[in-house]
């Protein structure tokens, strides 16, 4: 079993969350699923971007099970099956419509014909244009590591690990 | 552990059932879904209700209600209001009739070489 540390950012309420919140937003790149950070920085990073309603937000710490992930950032044979069946789905949906297909729609074709059922969750990564991420000049050489979660079972813990006041 | 060769059978299964047609049919289904946030959640007999979200951007949702069926006026059925805030609503709802009529509305709208 491959258990992985990831902290999942939200602003600060008057309950404690017992579980991460589902990401509805549009721009969720990976579509509606509970999308965690491999790096506290980053959580962090986020929670001064994104959570700010309340001037203060929370880092929860969860161990989840990643062993039905598909693991786009480390495992070669994962990442090139996900990037040849994202390219499957954007062809035949170029060729058969002559529309470019949005990363989004491309993410629910999987989920709503149930291909994907068996994936629990997929890791993945971009990169950050915040020059203070890194300690070499206009070197962007670490990844920006996010987990989206589908199923909530593969979460087996989860509780908050702090409270910062936004920058 | 997932099985890729089983998941790449899925995929390419699915893929080729898809027509033209079916596949225009599923693009238009999300654009409907993203663009006017439909729940779906029947809430009574006759009623869709648009969640909440869209109702925030209820202007923008308006605008593109109005600019796809030239309604003069926004068509939406206010039924719920909170105490709190006397203009805000818990969500609107419109009709299943709307829906389809408005659906058919945006797809000439938005891709009319697919009608």
């Amino acid at each position: 079993m491959l258990i992985r540390k990831m902290f999942h950012t939200q602003e600060k309420r008057l309950v404690r969350l017992l579980q991460p919140i589902e990401c509805v937003r549009d721009d969720a790149w990976l579509g509606n699923g509970y999308y965690f950070w491999e790096d506290i920085q980053n959580a962090t990073m986020w929670g001064n971007m994104a959570k700010r309603n309340t001037g203060y937000f929370e880092i929860y710490k969860a161990l989840i099970d990643c062993e039905n992930v598909l693991d786009t950032v480390f495992n070669e044979e994962h990442y090139r099956f996900w990037l040849n069946q994202i390219q499957k789905v954007a062809v035949e949906i170029k060729q058969k419509t002559g529309l470019k297909a949005t990363l989004k729609q491309v993410n629910s074709y999987f989920k709503e014909k149930g291909i994907w059922n068996e994936v629990t969750g997929i890791y993945f990564q971009d990169f950050s244009n915040d020059e203070n991420a890194t300690l070499v000049y206009r070197f962007v050489y670490k990844k920006r590591v996010q987990l989206v979660v589908y199923d909530l079972s593969i979460i087996t813990t989860f509780g908050l690990t702090t409270t910062r006041s936004v920058k | 552990m997932l099985n890729l060769k089983e998941l790449e059978k899925k995929l390419d299964l699915a893929l080729s059932k898809e027509t033209p047609h079916s596949l225009s049919q599923w693009l238009i289904n999300q654009w409907f879904k993203d663009s006017f946030k439909l729940s779906g959640r029947k809430v009574h007999e006759e009623f869709i209700e648009v969640s909440r979200s869209a109702f925030s951007k209820k202007k923008r949702v308006s605008i593109e209600f109005n600019a796809i069926t030239n309604w003069m006026y926004s068509p939406p059925i206010i039924l719920k209001t909170t105490k709190k805030t006397p203009n805000a609503t818990s969500g609107f709802f419109i009709t299943f009739d709307l829906c389809q009529k408005l659906k058919r509305n945006y797809l000439k709208a938005k891709v009319p070489h697919f009608l």
